[in-house]
């Protein structure tokens, strides 16, 4: 298995389109480290991984009415999807 | 109604409410006194007020998971356990606070700041459901949904001394519940009493065709259980987690005293071991590999946080960067590691296969038993801030409610008893597949 360093981390980064800083990059490289030792240290084992419970999947046609759908969407002005204002009381 | 929201504010200290739907919870409240004079709407939740975790959509209402990364997001539509909750009548008063996208165990990691807990506003709520678990505990609503992906529900409700339920794996449609990691996500709920936790069960679960993963229900599956008489639990085969180490005393005690209660109302107890130590591995491993995969869709380009550079790669990079804190960087780089060509089958599959041997564990545990007893938690609710500085050692704790989102199974958090400080101390109780009438029964039988 892969060791964990700091270029790891960069690389592990780029694949999760995350731009890290030089202080986060160190801090999460010990961090990814630590959890790596912690978590991936599991037993062999031969076990069947099929799921057995099989899914019912939904037919593929919508049965929303188009006021329904279009009764909460967001407003356009001038090409732009406008923020709608939110209730009173709100956090931030 | 303006008593409740009135009490809402009133205790704005604890930061519980991300939102608080003033204008949209009184025009209900109106519309469902209609209904109720009119006969046409009635039953166990009509005029109830509730709140939602802020990862759960609410049509028209903000939608945050406690991320930069939605801070203004407005779904078009609400979840469906939302959209069954007000068919009943139940009135949506607001949005609760919560840990980012639901990575934590602390209601910590949100960009809103942290949420208090009731009993002492200098400790933690508990994650990542704090907000629903606070405004509970704190008499503001009667009931809360929140969501469990690891111990999400129940945690927070030992923490604040309420009842918290994570129901099976697909008992409750997960359509429109914002997904962390979809095979663990459910959808729970968090109340004062086991008589509410039920009334919202029978209300909010059920085939879904929305969530393929939802099931139809056994027969029967949602029929109330009574249990009466001197001995209403005679026959009722309970295994006690045994050998527990690192427990702390009030914890320990919780569960002797909670045995103890079990076996005088005429359950037959025996102890078990907890299967599959390598569990808190295995969890952690499926569900970081399913949170970076998830978390994949924000990328600035269809909704939510765009960060405008002339580079498409740049706006990628900028946007996640800058939408996404700390707790949800670490998650996506430990699954984005376990999906790579180097670890797929030495790690994701590995962890993959234990979850398998588990889940036939825990088969053979509940063909000795009908129920088991074990802990929430390894102690009370930590200070503020303690999860934040030692990130491992909180996931470290998880090991106790983790299994029960491996194996898909129900878990009911029951508040026993109360520290030396007063901190609240629960236990829980997990049963097979479809069990949940029967937890809430011998909840409400242990309260009696």
């Amino acid at each position: 298995m892969t060791n964990i360093d700091e270029n790891t981390v960069a690389r592990l980064a780029d694949l999760a389109k995350l731009r890290l800083g030089e202080e986060e990059k160190t801090r999460l490289t010990g961090d990814l480290a630590a959890m790596v030792k912690l978590f991936t240290e599991l037993p062999d084992g031969q076990e069947d991984i099929t799921e057995n419970d099989r899914l019912i999947t939904r037919p593929d046609e919508a049965h929303e009415a188009p006021e329904d759908v279009m009764r909460c969407a967001p407003e356009v002005r001038e090409g732009c999807i406008a923020v709608p204002r939110t209730f009173a009381g709100t956090n931030g | 109604m303006e008593r409740v929201l009135e009490n809402i504010r009133a205790r704005s200290d604890l930061n519980a409410f991300i939102t608080v739907c003033d204008e949209y919870a009184l025009s209900r409240a109106e519309l469902v006194k209609k209904e109720m004079g009119a006969g046409r709407m009635g039953g166990p939740l009509a005029g109830v007020s509730f709140a939602v975790k802020d990862n759960i959509c609410t049509a028209g209402i903000r939608t945050t998971c406690a991320s930069r990364m939605l801070r203004d997001f407005v779904p078009p539509y609400s979840a469906e356990a939302v959209r069954r909750l007000e068919a009943a009548g139940a009135i949506m008063v607001g949005k609760t606070n919560m840990d980012e996208f639901a990575m934590g165990s602390a209601s910590e990691t949100g960009c809103f700041g942290a949420v208090h807990n009731p009993h002492d506003t200098r400790r933690s709520a508990g994650g990542s459901s704090g907000g629903s678990a606070a405004a509970v505990a704190a008499g503001l609503v009667p009931f809360a949904l929140g969501s469990d992906t690891g111990g999400s529900v129940r945690q927070p409700a030992a923490y604040c001394g309420i009842y918290g339920l994570k129901p099976t794996y697909g008992a409750v449609s997960r359509y429109g519940l914002i997904a962390y990691a979809s095979g663990f996500d459910q959808i729970g709920i968090l109340a004062a009493s086991p008589q509410m936790i039920g009334d919202v069960l029978r209300a909010i679960a059920g085939r879904d065709e929305k969530d393929s993963t939802s099931k139809e229900l056994p027969e029967g599956a949602l029929s109330g259980i009574d249990l009466t008489g001197d001995k209403p639990l005679a026959g009722l085969r309970v295994g006690v987690l045994k050998d527990v180490k690192g427990l702390g005393p009030e914890i320990s005690q919780a569960l002797v005293s909670c045995a103890d209660r079990l076996a005088v109302l005429g359950a037959e107890l025996d102890t078990y071991e907890l299967p599959g130590p390598e569990a808190l591995g295995a969890y952690y491993i499926i569900a970081c590999a399913q949170a970076s995969s998830n978390l994949a869709r924000y990328d600035g380009v269809k909704y939510g946080l765009r960060v405008r550079r002339d580079d498409l790669d740049e706006m990628y990079n900028m946007t996640r960067s800058e939408g996404f804190g700390e707790e949800v960087r670490r998650r996506i780089l430990l699954g984005t590691f376990v999906l790579g060509r180097d670890c797929y089958e030495s790690v994701y599959l590995k962890a993959v296969r234990t979850q398998q041997r588990i889940k036939r564990q825990y088969e053979e545990l509940f063909g000795r038993f009908d129920m088991l007893l074990g802990p929430v938690t390894d102690k009370c609710a930590p200070m503020l801030g303690e999860a934040s500085n030692r990130p491992l050692e909180a996931y470290e704790s998880d090991i106790y409610t983790v299994t029960a989102n491996l194996t898909g199974l129900p878990a009911l958090c029951v508040p026993w008893s109360k520290d030396a400080q007063g901190l609240p101390v629960g236990v829980m109780l997990t049963a097979p597949r479809f069990g949940e009438e029967r937890l809430i029964a011998v909840a409400e039988a242990l309260k009696g």
